[in-house]
């Protein structure tokens, strides 16, 4: 049995360790000499315009991305099966297959993860009114993003990686999307959300990373950052209005 | 997870598969009825001339489907969810080559069991001749003394065909997933093609020339199986290069291992 020492330790063992992390493509460097420590159990907001290399590091975090320089650990593994065993991702884009029907996506799921709760699903599936047996390729973008998100937050993964989960959908989806995810993460996980939509969703985190040209440009708890009366909108503006001047 | 990896790309490969062969088995049913009922010799025609172009579909389609789903299922969008699933990228390609060889071996034993059909009850009957020396091939086999000789050779000719399917089968993983990767991507969908050709090429090439340059083959008879010298041989039988097919065996390990160390390192998901 552990003592409350150990214990102490591996809770505040980061979830996400990247030291001098670099990516480019070709000539065009999107993360140069990263370093980032995030502790778990918080919701933290991934932040910076398109283009500055978000999608990039959570593409190498989640093991989607293998040719990079630095140190990447997951939940104290480097990418790989034991991190993606853990790891609930949500990307930009549909990944299912025409041919599947949610039922069959469910099944998939509840195949190759764990932590995989099929009651769960099944009965978001019902809440959110997808039909059971209506293939992917009929559906509607807002169905196969419902279905995508249903799969994701019936995990009760360690952590839940969500890449512009609110990107290109209406006020009322968009919060239909955030209460989805608050009302399914499991409490103890950490959650990295990017997004460059900050007002939408900045009273949910608990701490902000913000990345420009490809460097962490601010790595800070909320309370820390409201301090003063600012909103992370206002920080935000702030940091990137520097940025690109510096840049 | 190996055994759910291979379970769910069965399933999802056969979505674009089994149109294929449940119409070559629905026009097999409807020819042999039309032999069966003795209709008309025109009729019988026409559903002979279908079988006999979905057998030549059956080889081809299926390995264009494959290309197709390997390439989807691992580097299109679908390769989001294939690779953050908590499984080795070498027992991915396990499952997908298990899957591929797997219908490609249906589709060869599909095509033999057609042209079996087709050679008994077409050509037999507008040739009665042909008949005839199927029945003295029969008896031929009959009267052998030693039978484990028919099994041995057909167990050689099975060996090889399963050879060349592996062949194929690394052939286009390697190509697909070599034309994934900068440079090559930028050729976009013609790559993996390109790539292919020029593979296949390559190794058809160098096949040739080591089974001529390194004369020890295998002679294989309806009769006997047995390493011989080319020189001595070739006239009654076939040969079949033993250096040629060493060398095909190295080259699809060697892309095998070279597809997973690409998948494992060098792919990015776009």
């Amino acid at each position: 049995m552990a003592s409350i020492v150990e214990m102490d330790e591996i809770y505040s063992a980061p979830i996400i360790d990247v030291k001098n992390l670099s990516k480019s493509y070709g000539k065009n460097q999107v993360l140069n000499n990263v370093s980032v420590s995030l502790k778990p159990g918080q919701i933290i907001g991934l932040l910076g315009p398109n283009g500055c290399g978000k999608t990039s590091l959570i593409k190498i975090l989640t093991g989607l991305i293998n040719d990079y320089s630095g140190d990447v650990k997951v939940n104290g593994y480097k990418p790989g099966v034991e991190s993606k065993a853990v790891v609930a991702y949500l990307p930009e884009k549909t990944y299912l297959a025409d041919w599947m029907r949610p039922i069959d996506a469910i099944n998939y799921f509840d195949d190759f993860f764990a932590d995989f709760d099929k009651e769960k699903a099944l009965a978001m599936m019902q809440h959110f009114n997808l039909p059971m047996k209506q293939k992917a390729k009929t559906m509607s973008k807002g169905m196969q993003e419902k279905l995508q998100l249903l799969l994701v937050m019936s995990r009760k993964a360690k952590l839940y990686i969500l890449d512009e989960p609110l990107g290109g959908v209406d006020p009322a989806a968009r919060s239909f999307i955030l209460d989805t995810i608050m009302q399914n993460y499991s409490k103890n996980s950490t959650v990295l959300l990017s997004t460059h939509l900050i007002h939408d969703v900045e009273r949910i985190f608990d701490h902000v990373l913000m990345i420009g040209k490809g460097q962490v440009l601010l790595d800070e708890d909320t309370d820390k950052l409201k301090a003063d009366g600012r909103t992370i909108e206002d920080v935000f503006k702030e940091v990137f209005h520097f940025a690109w001047e510096v840049n | 997870m190996l055994g759910k990896l291979i379970k769910n790309d069965f399933i999802a490969s056969a979505h674009s598969m089994l149109g294929i062969y449940l119409a070559t088995l629905a026009v097999g049913v409807v020819t042999a009825i039309t032999y069966a009922f003795e209709s008309p010799a025109i009729i019988q025609g026409i559903v002979t001339v279908a079988l006999l172009i979905l057998s030549f579909a059956i080889l081809i389609i299926p390995i264009f489907q494959l290309l197709s789903y390997f390439n989807k299922s691992l580097y299109s969008n679908q390769g989001y969810l294939s690779y953050t699933l908590p499984v080795k990228s070498r027992n991915l390609l396990f499952s997908k080559a298990v899957v591929s060889f797997s219908w490609i071996t249906l589709s060869y034993a599909f095509y033999i069991g057609i042209y079996t059909f087709i050679i008994k009850y077409f050509f037999a009957k507008m040739d009665p001749a042909i008949l005839e020396q199927l029945e003295t091939i029969y008896d031929m086999i009959d009267t052998l003394p030693d039978k484990s000789v028919i099994f041995k050779v057909i167990a050689v000719v099975l060996l090889l065909a399963f050879v060349e399917i592996l062949v194929l089968v690394s052939q286009i993983f390697f190509s697909i997933t070599l034309s994934n990767i900068k440079p090559l991507n930028q050729l976009g969908g013609a790559g993996g093609v390109i790539l292919f050709v020029a593979i296949f090429l390559a190794m058809f090439t160098a096949f040739i020339n080591l089974t001529q340059y390194f004369p020890l083959s295998l002679y294989v008879t309806s009769s006997k199986v047995m390493l011989v010298d080319n020189a001595m041989y070739g006239t009654s039988g076939t040969l079949i290069g033993i250096a040629g097919i060493i060398f095909q065996v190295i080259c699809t390990v060697a892309m095998f291992i070279g597809t997973n160390y690409l998948m494992k390192k060098k792919i990015n998901i776009k």
